[in-house]
């Protein structure tokens, strides 16, 4: 499941999912997420969302990007077609939320071991947790990065 | 399973309100909208507990007056259409994350084209919404559409 999906990167859904750590720079986004929804989509072509555990977002040839608390690349009027992603910053402070995306090339990087489920993955404090907060520790902290994830981030 | 004026959920008994009938649809476990509102939810534990796809089963043509989804998570206009009747309002709030509100944001949504849009409100007030299963409360911003049936 490790190679990039380039198609319908639209589709994917954030609205339930956990991010933190996100690396930007003036041309590269990656977001590193848990619980990503994803229907109508090469991984999962039925209507009803299903979840995958750990996977990054990656955004290439940033020309716009959009936070809620501002503008931080360009402008939206030369953006193109806006991608959109959002869900629970686990960063604290949260800082970065609701992203809104105008770039040349987006595609969703699961990683090798990655696993889809009819139902969320919960990797917070609460009864429905059901991931195990050392390695979602050790996700968000990169240890098990791809290593093509791992050369855009080191840029 | 339709009965004379009423429906029966699989838990128990729950009468559906006479006249055109307000839906709390994809209102979770029970409705948060007060009183008069019916909740449809698939994970329902007060209301009709059933698919959204299932609507049709439930009501007759024209039988919903009002149409309130805050954070969809599943495609439904298509199916709202059929029972709501003419001039019936959908109002739908939600994060432009959820590929179900975006779809109908930017006017995607299957089922759009027998509705007119009223108007839509960028950031209105958070009443409270969650993700996953009401785990977190969502961050982001909340967005409002309301359509109208043709």
């Amino acid at each position: 499941m490790e190679q990039p999906i380039f198609e319908c990167v639209e589709e994917t859904d954030s609205f339930d999912s956990f991010y933190a750590n996100v690396y930007f720079d003036k041309t590269t986004l990656v977001i590193p997420y848990i619980n990503l929804g994803l229907g109508d989509h090469p991984l999962n072509p039925g209507k009803r969302l299903r979840f995958l555990d750990f996977a990054y977002v990656v955004f290439l040839g940033l020309h716009y990007l959009k936070v809620r608390k501002g503008v931080l690349i360009g402008g939206r009027e030369l953006a193109g077609p806006i991608l959109y992603f959002g869900g629970f910053n686990m960063d604290l402070p949260p800082d970065l939320i609701d992203f809104e995306i105008g770039c040349e090339t987006a595609y969703l990087q699961p990683r090798r071991n990655s696993r889809l489920s009819d139902t969320f993955w919960v990797p917070v404090e609460s009864p429905a947790r059901n991931l195990d907060e050392e390695e979602v520790s050790e996700f968000f902290l990169g240890h098990s990065m791809p290593e093509s994830i791992r050369q855009l981030v080191r840029k | 399973m339709r009965l004379i004026g009423a429906y029966v959920n699989i838990k128990g008994a729950f009468e559906v309100p006479r006249g055109k009938v307000k839906l709390d649809l994809m209102g979770g476990d029970k409705s948060k909208l007060g009183p008069g509102w019916t909740n449809f939810d698939i994970s329902a534990t007060e209301g009709i507990t059933d698919d959204v796809a299932s609507l049709g089963k439930h009501f007759e043509p024209g039988e919903l007056g009002v149409v309130v989804a805050n954070d969809p998570r599943a495609e439904f206009l298509q199916h709202v259409g059929p029972v709501l009747e003419q001039g019936g309002t959908v109002t739908v709030r939600g994060n432009m994350s959820n590929k179900f509100f975006k779809q109908l944001w930017e006017g995607k949504a299957p089922g759009f084209e027998g509705f007119e849009v009223v108007n839509r409100t960028e950031n209105v007030p958070n009443l409270g919404y969650t993700q996953t299963g009401g785990v977190k409360a969502v961050q982001g911003q909340i967005s409002e559409i309301v359509l109208k049936k043709k």
